[in-house]
């Protein structure tokens, strides 16, 4: 099972193949160096990922594609609204502050304010009585 | 100036239900930034409480950047606000350009062998320039739309290397608390707009969950308006228009409108405004009793001057402005079967936008769907459609050699499907549309 807490660092799978969980011991392996760096670098790199998806996923919420249409100006609608996204964004990190756990605020706010609406409710019965 | 057809599809382009929908988001925006603050504030008290002059530096590093985040929460709340105005606004001139259309296509309907073609011309003359100016005010205010760049971000100890780095705390949803480390460790972000705009195509998959019918910037009446849901709000009146008769109501009179006069006439109709107890609209009586004649249309009645017939649309009582018996009576007939003509339009037109926008799929007009117009005379093409050289500014379409050619208006320009397809009921008007009047299918509820 690898060294106790205090000797080198050791690596556990977390998968264990069926029929051997109960009475094998998990693959263990001396972490190396290299594969630590390229480890923490790719499990950095998924994080980052996650985040941008949720600026993406913001930034469609707010300046959906052809919401504006083929209005004169529209771009500059369209460049307001995700520069003030991405400003934010931005000044959040210059400041030092976790913008992951604003978004996920936002997120949460999102679904709290549509989940509640008293509209999407009344949507939500009359679905229920008349499609069912 | 732009051209006729050009001038409807650019007003018709963009999607205000969208742009509400992102003010809504906002002030979401908005709200996460006050969250952030108030967590910010009572991290700051417990470094305060416990820690000495750390704590107390920790604690006054926090209220910056809460205070910092109120800025922000104003400052997206104040944008939501215009861009609410700005989609409000939007629905205004959609109303204008499909009122343009629909007069211009019911002038093209009465003028079957073009003895009325300067009628013609006049109408589309007219529609022009209102869309016009319409389209120049949408665009202004969308030129003059700015949002508020990001208030200075607080200068922390650990920038100026003048003291140890401060902790900030901030909330996460299900309520405690992350650390966040100052530092070189915060995840760098790509500034940058990653995707450019394609203006023109709205965007169904990753775009904004739109607000219900009836909320925002949604023309269609929604669940609160009972038996009227699925009509249309004229965004400047406020009244529910009938997509499929023309008729309108006051919502907030509770009485139909006069298709002459405008004006609500009538006693108080009696008529369900809440979800409970409701089915459907009625089919064979009462508020919303069927207004076929035949298999005709509404609007048709009146050129037969079908007062029973009108009558049982209006629950049972005539519109005063045809039943005074002058001698005008007969161009008032007419005149109410025109009016209710263009609003079934204007009304079938706007409300399956929207309806085609919530279901994710491409807009069809049903204009050659045994509406109103189709009523009106059999229609053909007139003369007038081949334009002379100095109409030729009033057309977008390119012309032919000798700057004659054919033209057909973008929403009728179909093939031989679409011809086909004309006196059908549009499935927009049942097919996913939980919001639809539902007339042919619904149960009767009301005044019988």
């Amino acid at each position: 099972m690898g060294s106790p807490p205090g000797g080198e660092p050791t690596a556990y799978s977390t998968q264990t193949s069926d029929g051997f969980a109960a009475e094998a011991p998990s693959y263990s392996v001396t972490i190396n160096p290299d594969q630590l760096n390229t480890a923490v670098k790719q499990v950095r790199d998924d994080l980052s990922a996650t985040h941008t998806a949720a600026i993406q996923a913001l930034q469609d919420a707010v300046a959906a594609d052809g919401s504006f249409g083929l209005i004169a100006n529209s771009t500059n609608m369209y460049t307001q609204l995700t520069n003030f996204i991405h400003q934010h964004i931005a000044a959040m990190n210059d400041a030092h502050i976790n913008s992951q756990t604003f978004l996920l605020n936002v997120e949460a706010a999102a679904r709290i304010g549509t989940d509640a609406d008293p509209a999407t409710k009344a949507e939500a019965a009359w679905i229920r009585r008349h499609m069912q | 100036m732009a051209g006729f057809e050009d001038l409807y599809e650019q007003l018709m382009s963009p999607t205000p239900v969208t742009q509400s929908a992102a003010a809504a988001m906002l002030r979401d925006f908005a709200t996460g930034a006050q969250l952030m603050s108030q967590h910010l504030r009572g991290g700051g008290r417990t470094a305060a409480d416990g820690t000495g002059d750390a704590g107390q530096a920790a604690s006054e590093q926090a209220e910056l950047h809460a205070q910092w985040f109120d800025t922000v929460a104003q400052n997206a709340h104040d944008a939501a606000t215009k861009l609410d105005a700005i989609a409000t606004q939007g629905t205004t001139h959609q109303a204008t350009a499909a009122q343009a259309m629909a007069e211009y296509q019911q002038a093209l309907a009465e003028n079957p062998n073009g003895a009325q073609d300067e009628h013609v011309v006049r109408v589309m003359q007219s529609g022009q320039s209102s869309m016009n100016s319409a389209a120049e005010q949408w665009g202004s205010a969308y030129g003059s739309f700015s949002m508020p760049a990001p208030p200075p971000v607080p200068t922390t100890p650990n920038n100026s290397g003048a003291a140890a780095p401060p902790t900030t705390s901030a909330p996460t949803p299900t309520g405690g608390t992350h650390i966040a480390q100052p530092g070189k460790h915060g995840t760098v972000v790509d500034t940058t707009p990653t995707k450019p705009p394609k203006l023109g195509t709205p965007g169904h998959s990753t775009g904004p969950q739109l607000p219900p019918p009836g909320t925002g910037a949604s023309t269609t009446v929604g669940t609160s308006g009972g038996e009227f849901a699925g009509w249309y709000k004229d965004p400047t009146t406020g009244y529910y228009v009938d997509p499929a008769t023309g008729r309108e109501f006051d919502p907030v009179t509770s009485r139909w409108i006069d298709p002459v006069t405008g004006l609500p006439f009538g006693a108080v109709t009696q008529h369900a405004t809440h979800l409970e107890g409701i089915g459907g609209p009625a089919t064979t009586g009462g508020l919303l009793s069927d207004t076929g004649s035949g298999g005709g249309t509404f609007s048709g009645l009146f050129n037969s001057g079908d007062t029973s017939g009108v009558a049982a649309g209006y629950g049972g009582q005539l519109p005063p402005s045809l039943s005074t018996g002058s001698a005008a009576v007969g161009s008032l007939w007419q005149q109410a079967g025109r009016s209710l003509s263009v609003k079934q339009q204007v009304a079938a037109d706007l409300t399956g936008r929207e309806q085609a926008l919530r279901a994710g799929r491409p807009y069809t007009p049903p204009i050659q769907a045994g509406g109103g117009i189709g009523s009106l005379g059999s229609r053909t093409r007139p003369g007038y459609v081949t334009a002379e050289e100095d109409e030729a500014g009033l057309f977008s379409s390119p012309t032919r050699a000798g700057g004659r050619r054919p033209y057909l208006p973008a929403t009728q320009a179909g093939g031989k499907d679409e011809k086909r397809r004309a006196g059908k009921r549009p499935d927009w008007l049942t097919d996913d549309d939980v919001f639809g009047a539902g007339i042919d299918e619904a149960p009767a509820v009301l005044g019988e």
